[in-house]
């Protein structure tokens, strides 16, 4: 796996790729900027990787406020507590954690998720209204319980106040594991619906109702997360083997924003699923 | 019919860890037929459908009981757990009352709340209803 950051903006999809079979390569050291999906993306290469026994090749961001930003984010700790490597991050002293909410973690069991929630409420009060907090509390109850439940492979999580692309304050979650994927969870035994790519497995995973479980009244976590997010004006970003789907809040006059597909596509195959949740916070 | 009393937990989202709850509960344990359980949500921090539906599908659909009101919920837990009971096809077993309005349940908020002491009852069983 080979993830090499270049350009204007790190778009975690266009620098990575399955290139090396024996290795993880991280070339971070043009990193110019970090959201909170991408790097839960390259930690989920980092749990393959230690699943896989792969080595593991670190250049450092060469910018120093990235490399704060990915330290107080917990990713050299993750590299060491994962794969055992040990990278020299040129941290500067002084630096400020308040916009991490929570670092990067790996998601042990359900008991993990109610203390993250008490750190959640404690950490985003004063981060914009209430709802957002619930909005995101909810992702993490509901994102979580399907992780543990569906992906049958080892996940994280992590959560963020950022000003993305210096615009506006957002509040961001993300989750993520190395597991099964959404398309092969669909293969249990008491699911009716049998998608064939990894698109229709997100399609069918964002309608209210559709699950892998025979059970009636399941499959409403991920629908009612995205219709939460969207309706604060949220994004929810699905990614899943090899494709990707982004669901937005759409601003309708005097109306609650409603949730649409603003992007569909194909990624270079990653096993496991990622969601990553922002709500504007101010 | 009697009633079971039962403070909703500060926050278990999860299905599983709701079942664990749940069984904990020594009110919950048997069958529940002929009983009627109201819930006082007051505590509840963080709402998820999948609380709401679980809590309905064990309490109605594998106990029995006849009826559950929800109460002193936010409005975000009255449309989950209407939203649920519907899914279900039991929308007439589930009634809830928001943290606004006293119970949906005709006079019965009332008479619980003088028999003990409602809210803050933890939970315990009253006998028969009138």
């Amino acid at each position: 796996m080979e993830i090499v950051a270049s350009g204007a903006s790190f778009d975690f999809d266009h620098c990575y790729s399955r290139r090396g079979q024996t290795r993880l390569s991280l070339d971070l050291a043009r990193l110019p900027y970090t959201t909170l999906y991408g790097l839960v993306c390259m930690s989920c290469c980092v749990l393959q990787a230690a699943q896989d026994g792969l080595a593991v090749q670190f250049n450092a961001p060469a910018d120093a406020s990235v490399c704060n930003f990915v330290s107080r984010l917990g990713f050299d700790r993750f590299l060491t507590d994962n794969l055992g490597f040990r990278c020299e991050l040129p941290v500067s002293a002084g630096g400020t954690s308040e916009n991490v909410v929570i670092d990067l973690r790996r998601l042990g069991d359900a008991n993990d998720l109610s203390p993250l929630e008490a750190l959640l409420f404690d950490r985003l009060r004063g981060h914009g209204p209430s709802q957002v907090v619930t909005a995101i509390c909810e992702a993490l109850w509901e994102l979580g319980g399907n992780a543990l439940e569906h992906a049958h492979g080892p996940g994280l999580l992590a959560a963020v106040v950022q000003r993305p692309d210096r615009s506006g304050q957002q509040v961001q979650f993300a989750i993520g594991d190395i597991g099964i994927g959404i398309r092969r969870s669909f293969d249990s035994p008491g699911s009716t619906r049998h998608p064939q790519t990894d698109h229709e497995a997100i399609d069918l995973a964002v309608e209210d109702l559709v699950s892998s479980s025979a059970d009636p009244g399941r499959g409403q976590g991920l629908p009612t997360t995205i219709e939460s997010v969207s309706g604060l004006g949220g994004r929810v970003m699905i990614r899943t083997g090899g494709a990707l789907q982004i669901v937005s809040g759409e601003r309708r006059e005097k109306k609650q924003p409603l949730a649409r597909v603003v992007s569909r596509r194909s990624v270079p195959y990653l096993g496991g699923t990622v969601v990553s949740v922002s709500i504007p916070c101010g | 019919m009697s009633d079971v009393l039962v403070s909703a937990p500060k926050s278990l989202g999860t299905r599983d860890l709701l079942r664990a709850w749940v069984e904990q509960v020594p009110d919950l344990q048997d069958d529940l037929t002929n009983i009627s359980v109201v819930v006082d949500c007051s505590q509840l921090q963080t709402a998820t459908p999948s609380f709401f539906d679980e809590f309905i599908k064990i309490l109605v659909l594998e106990r029995h009981a006849t009826h559950i009101e929800f109460r002193e919920a936010n409005e975000r837990a009255r449309h989950l757990a209407l939203r649920s009971a519907a899914n279900r096809h039991i929308s007439d077993r589930v009634t809830v009352a928001t943290r606004k309005e006293r119970s949906t349940w005709t006079g019965l908020g009332r008479q619980l709340k003088e028999r003990s002491n409602w809210p803050g009852l933890g939970r315990q069983r009253s006998k028969a209803l009138p």
